[in-house]
């Protein structure tokens, strides 16, 4: 089952944000969003969300399914520990000891059971993601997941998030080449003024 | 501990300040009717506290302040929570809350005399006097709750329960420890203006009225110093009880 999204349109106070956008995206592929800021990639993530309505067109193949979420801020409760954090989102099968072993693979072991707001800008990034690989979902979708990584942890991270979509859709956006490449992803251009295409990136 | 050992000291030799003050002040008026020094208040608490009827007096008067202060906490979180969800309820609510705030205490106390009698006095008029401190601030911390974590809770399909422990909680405990802050002086100054005009048997407002008629102002001043400290006591113990886990400030790096 496929998502597909048909001649979306949304504005704001008169600016229009996204025009005329299709799109489709398929079961179990990786997909980069990749554009300048501002063209509407985080305002087409919260309306598949749910948390926008669009002036136009139709989203369809999202009913039902359940998100696995990076937002472009953490969105963490802070004074709770990353393992908390986790934990509070986490699918029911997950137990404490498991959470804390995925963290640890993202994170310094002594920094899972710490409030979230004594944590570094990279260990709250970590934590949201790992959050919303370890949530139930169906669809992962990351809104610059990357930000304040450095390139050995935007690496270790990558392969992370690779083996935990593994049989699901990702949409990822991003503002590096790099990243799409090491996902083997396929990469979307979101161009402002509603110009959109698709490229498909051989590894 | 050093810094902590200065600070105490320091507060120590600021505190010793204002008694000599006061204690100057005592010997320049000498009319222990119009001011007794801490000499004479000191005395006149020792000569209180072994008998039974100060710590009986104590026991009432803190009993009564509590449980007016906890129902109003209990009914203001309460109708705080329900507002915010129900806002036909807030809408409801708002001017009898209004009301409460702005009606003298004095007023309060007669009336709540007649309707209720002079035993059971300070329960009422703490009750009424914290309610709408409790429920404002009830209300403007659930208000303040983040909604970039409310669409996250959304997102991830949390229950209510972990909304609420989880998102609401954290953003309603320091609304309502400041809430908590004011209201608890507040139910101390009214429950025991409360009892001096209702004189209820075994109560600190009683023991207050029998100085003034006595013209005891070192007993006055003893049983106001009681005050002080119970009421101090009573603050840190309730904010302790609210304040939950501690963060420590500064980053931490990977």
């Amino acid at each position: 089952m496929s998502l597909e999204i048909c001649g979306l349109t949304k504005s704001f106070h008169q600016l229009k944000v996204l025009d005329d956008v299709t799109l489709t995206f398929e079961d179990n592929k990786t997909y980069c969003l990749m554009s300048p800021s501002g063209s509407g990639k985080t305002t087409l993530f919260r309306i598949l969300l749910g948390l926008e309505q669009a002036d136009r067109g139709e989203v369809t193949g999202i009913q039902g399914k359940r998100f696995g979420v990076v937002f472009q801020e953490d969105r963490l409760c802070e004074a709770f520990s990353p393992l908390e954090n986790v934990l509070m989102t986490a699918a029911r099968g997950i137990i404490r000891e498991n959470a804390r072993r995925e963290l640890c693979r993202l994170l310094p072991e002594e920094s899972v059971d710490r409030p979230v707001a004594t944590l570094s800008g990279g260990m709250k990034r970590r934590t949201a993601i790992c959050r919303a690989l370890l949530a139930p979902s169906d669809i992962v979708l990351m809104d610059e997941p990357f930000t304040g990584l450095d390139k050995d942890m935007r690496r270790q991270v990558i392969g992370y998030i690779r083996e935990k979509t593994e049989g699901k859709m990702l949409i990822l956006s991003t503002h590096d080449p790099e990243d799409v490449k090491t996902l083997g992803a396929r990469l979307v251009r979101l161009k402002p003024v509603s110009c959109l295409r698709e490229i498909r990136i051989e590894n | 501990m050093r810094q902590f050992g200065k600070q105490t000291g320091r507060r120590l030799l600021i505190a010793l300040f204002w008694v000599m003050v006061w204690q100057l002040a005592a010997i320049a008026i000498h009319n222990s009717i119009i001011l007794a020094g801490p000499w004479e208040t000191g005395a006149a608490l020792w000569r209180m506290l072994p008998t039974e009827e100060f710590w009986k007096s104590i026991a009432c008067s803190f009993a009564k302040i509590s449980l007016g202060f906890g129902a109003a906490f209990v009914v203001g979180l309460g109708l705080g929570s329900g507002g915010y969800c129900f806002p036909i309820l807030g809408e409801l609510v708002e001017p009898l809350m209004a009301l409460l705030k702005s009606i003298p205490v004095a007023s309060f106390v007669i009336l709540a005399l007649i309707w209720a009698g002079s035993a059971n006095l300070s329960v009422l008029i703490a009750f009424l006097v914290v309610l709408p401190v409790i429920y404002i601030h009830t209300v403007a911390g659930l208000e303040s709750t983040d909604e970039k974590l409310l669409e996250m809770a959304k997102v991830f399909s949390m229950s209510p329960w972990k909304q609420i422990r989880y998102i609401y909680i954290p953003a309603l405990v320091p609304y309502l420890r400041s809430g908590c802050g004011v209201a608890l002086g507040m139910s101390w100054k009214s429950g025991v203006a409360a009892e001096v005009i209702g004189v209820p048997d075994h109560s600190i407002g009683e023991k207050l009225y029998m100085s003034k008629i006595y013209l005891n102002t070192g007993d006055l001043m003893a049983w106001t110093f009681v005050i002080i400290v119970i009421s101090a006591l009573f603050e840190k113990a309730v904010l302790r009880l609210l304040s939950g886990k501690r963060i420590e400030g500064g980053d931490y790096e990977s």
